[in-house]
C-alpha cells in the first residue's frame, strides 16, 4: 500500500482546566490511505472534534498543551511545523467543513467573495479569476444558477444550499484532504442525503481523502472506506466498513450498533450502553470502557489495552476480546 | 408631476408627498442660489486673488468644485426620483447598504437630521462664496453693530462681520468634529479588536488603560494636555485636533471589544482559520465589518459632542488660538459684550445648538437603522 495522506501516531492532546488537565485526545493511532474515507465515529466527548481541529492546528494553545504524538501529513509532520507553515497547509491542502452550515459564514460577505478569499490567498488569483473559478465551483457542488448566487448574501440561502458553499469553499483550493466535522448534522435527513451523495461524487472527481467525524453510523455506511471508533480520547476499534458491520469486536462497538433502532425487530425498548462517557479529567484506570462494560475483570482495571490485530486491517483495543470471553 | 423635481429639485418630493426631502433638497438649491448670487460676482478676484492678498488660495476652488458637486447631486436626486435606477440585482441585491438605507429613510427625525447636517456641511463648503468678508479682517464695518443688512449678524468689537466669522467658524468645528471622531474612531477600533480577539494579558493591559482614561474627567484631561503644549510654545488647529481624537476613543474601543468578543465565538472564524487567514486578516476583514454598526452609530452621536468639547474649550481660552474663528471662540469673544452686543454669542451659540442637535438626530436615525430589535417602531 502506497504512503497515506495522514498519519495519526500517538496523538495527545490536552487541556489545561481549572481543576486539573482533560486529556480530550490522548494516544490516537490511525492512517488514512489516499483517496479513501476513513470515518471517526464517537459520542461526543470521545475526543474525535479535537482530534480533527489537532490535525488542522486550530487548537488554541492554551488552554490546549499539545501533548505529544506526531501528525504526519504526506510525511511531513505538521506538529513540528511552525505557525507560517501550518497556514500554509490549512485551507490549502488540508480543508475543512463545519457542523453548522447556518453560522459558518460571515454574514457581511457575498457567498462568491468568501470562496474566492481561499484562492487568492493560497493560489495567488485577481479577483477576477477568484470570481470566475467561484462560478465554476458552485456549478460543481450542485447551485443551481450559480453566476447569480455568487453574488448573494449567506442569509439568501438555506441550510443545505450554505453547506454546499461549504463544501466549495473548502474544495476550491484543491486539497489532498477534507476534515469534515459532522457536516450533516444540521440539516435534514433528506439534504443529509444529498450532501454525502454530493461528497461521495466530489471525491471521485478530485481524488480528495477524507476525514469524516460523526456520531451518526447510517452515515458512515454511505460515506466511509474505513472506520474508527473512538471512546474517552482513544481509538477503541479500526476496520474497514465492511468488517465493522458484519463483525464488530469491541464491546462498545457492539453497544453502539445495538442502540441503533432496527426499523424490523420493533422492539420495545431500544437498548442502551448504560452510563455515561467518564470525563477526561479523571478517567478509570486501566480500560475506560470498563465501569459501562458487562466483560470487565480485574486485568480490565489494572491494565490499559492496547490495539491488536484480530484479522485483516482489524484491530481492537480489548482484554476480553483478546482472551476470548466474549 | 414628478418630473417638476427637473426644474426645481425637491419640488417633484414635495408634490408627491414627501415633504422632508423635498424641503430638504429645495434648501439645498437655495444655498446655491445664495452662494451664486453672493460669491459669482467676485469669482475672479476669489480665485486668483493677487499676490498682495496672500496669492493662491485652496479653498475658494474647493468652493467652486463643492457648488458644481451640490447642484449635481441635487438634479441627481430630482432624476432618479422621477426615472428610478433600473433594479440590477447581480449589482446590488440586498446588499446591507441597501437595506440601511431602506430603514433609515423610515425614520424622519434621522432623515430630518440627515438634512441638516448636509445644510451645514454645504454652507460651510461655500462658505468663501456666501461669506461677504474675511472672517479676520476688522473695521469692515462699525464696531459692536446690531444685525442689519449688511452685517446679517451684526459685528464685533473690532468691527469683523459676525456673520461671516460664524460661517468660516462652521469650517473649522466641522472639520474638528469629523476629523477629531475618525482619530478616536479608527483608534478606538483598533484598540478593541485586538483586545477582544487576543483576549488574555493583552485584553486586560489594553482594558486597564482605557479604564483608566474613562475614569479621567475629559474636559478636565483636556486642560491639562493642552496647557503643557501651550506652555511649551506649541498651539494650533492641528494640536486640538489630534489632542481630541487621542482623548475620545476609549468608548469606540469598549463597544468594539465587547462586539469581538461575540463575534470571534462564531464558526465562521473557526471556519476563516481553517482557511488558512492569518489573524490580521480575520480581524480587519472579517471581524471589524461585522463590529461596524454601533461603531457608525457612536461617532455620529460623537461628532456632536466633540464639537461641544472643541466650543468648551475655545470658550476658555484654550482652544483654537485667535483670530481663528471657531464658534466656542466667538462665543468666548462675546463673552465681555452680553450686555450691548448679545449677538455676538447667540448666533454661534445657535449654531452649536444646531449642529449638536442634527448630529444627535441622525446618530439616533442610524441606530434605528442598524438595529433590528428598535425597527418598525417609527
Amino acid at each position: 500500500m502506497s504512503q497515506p495522506i495522514l498519519e495519526l501516531r500517538d496523538l495527545r492532546t490536552w487541556f489545561r482546566m481549572e481543576d486539573g488537565i482533560a486529556k480530550a485526545v490522548d494516544g490516537v493511532n490511525y492512517a488514512i490511505p489516499s483517496g479513501q474515507t476513513l470515518s471517526v465515529v464517537g459520542e461526543s466527548g470521545s475526543g474525535k472534534s479535537v482530534t480533527a481541529l489537532s490535525v488542522m492546528g486550530l487548537i488554541p494553545c492554551p488552554p490546549g498543551i499539545e501533548a505529544g504524538g506526531e501528525i504526519l501529513f504526506e510525511g511531513q509532520d505538521l506538529r513540528k511545523a511552525n505557525e507560517a507553515q501550518r497556514r500554509a497547509v490549512r485551507g490549502n491542502q488540508i480543508a475543512m467543513i463545519f457542523q453548522e452550515p447556518m453560522t459558518s459564514l460571515n454574514p457581511v460577505y457575498r457567498v462568491g467573495d468568501q470562496i474566492g478569499e481561499a484562492l487568492r490567498l493560497h493560489k495567488g488569483m485577481t479577483g477576477k479569476e477568484a470570481h470566475e473559478y467561484s462560478i465554476h465551483m458552485l456549478d460543481k457542488v450542485g447551485i443551481p444558477k450559480p453566476s447569480q448566487r455568487v453574488d448573494e448574501y449567506p442569509h439568501q440561502m438555506s441550510g443545505g444550499m450554505r453547506q454546499r458553499v461549504m463544501i466549495a469553499m473548502a474544495l476550491s483550493c484543491d486539497p489532498r484532504l477534507l476534515i469534515a466535522d459532522e457536516p450533516t448534522t444540521a440539516l435534514d435527513v433528506t439534504i443529509q442525503a444529498q450532501i454525502l451523495e454530493l461528497m461521495n461524487t466530489l471525491q471521485e472527481d478530485f481524488g480528495t481523502s477524507i476525514l469524516f467525524i460523526t456520531h451518526d453510523l447510517g452515515v458512515v455506511a454511505e460515506v466511509s472506506d474505513h472506520v474508527a471508533v473512538m471512546y474517552a480520547g482513544k481509538v477503541v476499534e479500526h476496520a474497514d466498513v465492511v468488517t465493522l458491520y458484519d463483525a464488530p469486536q469491541h464491546p462498545y462497538t457492539i453497544g453502539l450498533f445495538k442502540s441503533l433502532p432496527d426499523i424490523e425487530s420493533r422492539s420495545a425498548k431500544l437498548e442502551v450502553i448504560p452510563g455515561v462517557v467518564p470525563s477526561p479529567l479523571e478517567f478509570p484506570s486501566g480500560c475506560r470502557f470498563r465501569n459501562r462494560c458487562a466483560f470487565a475483570n480485574e486485568r480490565c482495571a489494572a491494565e490499559e489495552p492496547v490495539l491488536r490485530s484480530v484479522g485483516e486491517g482489524h484491530t481492537v483495543a480489548c482484554h476480553a476480546v483478546e482472551e476470548g470471553r466474549l | 408631476m414628478k418630473q417638476a423635481g427637473l426644474v426645481l429639485p425637491g419640488l417633484g418630493h414635495l408634490l408627491k408627498g414627501d415633504v422632508i426631502n423635498g424641503l430638504g433638497l429645495m434648501l439645498y438649491v437655495g444655498l446655491l442660489v445664495w452662494a451664486a448670487v453672493a460669491g459669482f460676482g467676485r469669482l475672479p478676484e476669489l480665485l486668483f486673488p493677487p499676490a498682495d492678498q496672500g496669492g493662491f488660495q485652496l479653498h475658494p476652488w474647493v468652493a467652486l468644485v463643492s457648488w458644481i458637486g451640490i447642484a449635481a447631486l441635487c438634479w441627481h436626486t430630482a432624476f432618479r426620483f422621477w426615472k428610478p435606477a433600473p433594479f440590477d440585482p447581480e449589482v446590488d441585491k440586498n446588499s446591507q447598504w441597501r437595506e440601511l438605507k431602506k430603514q433609515f429613510r423610515r425614520n424622519r427625525t434621522g432623515v430630518f437630521g440627515l438634512h441638516f447636517v448636509n445644510v451645514l456641511i454645504f454652507l460651510a463648503l461655500l462658505t468663501p462664496f456666501i461669506a461677504p468678508h474675511h472672517p479676520d479682517v476688522i473695521d469692515v464695518g462699525p464696531s459692536l453693530s446690531a444685525p442689519q443688512w449688511g452685517h446679517l449678524m451684526g459685528t464685533d468689537e473690532f468691527g469683523r462681520d459676525l456673520f461671516s466669522r460664524v460661517m468660516y467658524g462652521a469650517r473649522i468645528s466641522l472639520s474638528i468634529g469629523f476629523i477629531a471622531v475618525a482619530i478616536s474612531a479608527t483608534l478606538g477600533t483598533l484598540v478593541g479588536s485586538i483586545a477582544g480577539f487576543f483576549g488574555g494579558k493583552v485584553d486586560s493591559g489594553l482594558m486597564w488603560v482605557t479604564d483608566l482614561l474613562l475614569s479621567l474627567p475629559r474636559l478636565v484631561l483636556l486642560l491639562a494636555i493642552v496647557g503643557f503644549f501651550r506652555s511649551a510654545g506649541a498651539q494650533s488647529i492641528f494640536l486640538i485636533v489630534v489632542i481630541l481624537g487621542l482623548t475620545g476613543w476609549m468608548g469606540v474601543s469598549r463597544i468594539v471589544r465587547s462586539q469581538i468578543l461575540s463575534l470571534k465565538e462564531q464558526d465562521f472564524v473557526q471556519a476563516c482559520r481553517a482557511l488558512g487567514l492569518p489573524n490580521w486578516r480575520i480581524i480587519v476583514v472579517h471581524l471589524v465589518p461585522n463590529a461596524l454598526a454601533p461603531v457608525i452609530v457612536h461617532a455620529s452621536l460623537a461628532i456632536g459632542s466633540t464639537i461641544l468639547v472643541e466650543a468648551a474649550l475655545s470658550f476658555l481660552g484654550l482652544g483654537v488660538p485667535p483670530p481663528t474663528a471657531t464658534w466656542g471662540a466667538i462665543v468666548n469673544d462675546g463673552r465681555e459684550y452680553m450686555r450691548s452686543g448679545a449677538w455676538i454669542t447667540v448666533f454661534p451659540g445657535l449654531m452649536i445648538v444646531a449642529a449638536v442637535m442634527s448630529f444627535n438626530l441622525l446618530g439616533d436615525g442610524l441606530r434605528d437603522a442598524l438595529d433590528p430589535k428598535l425597527r418598525g417602531r417609527h
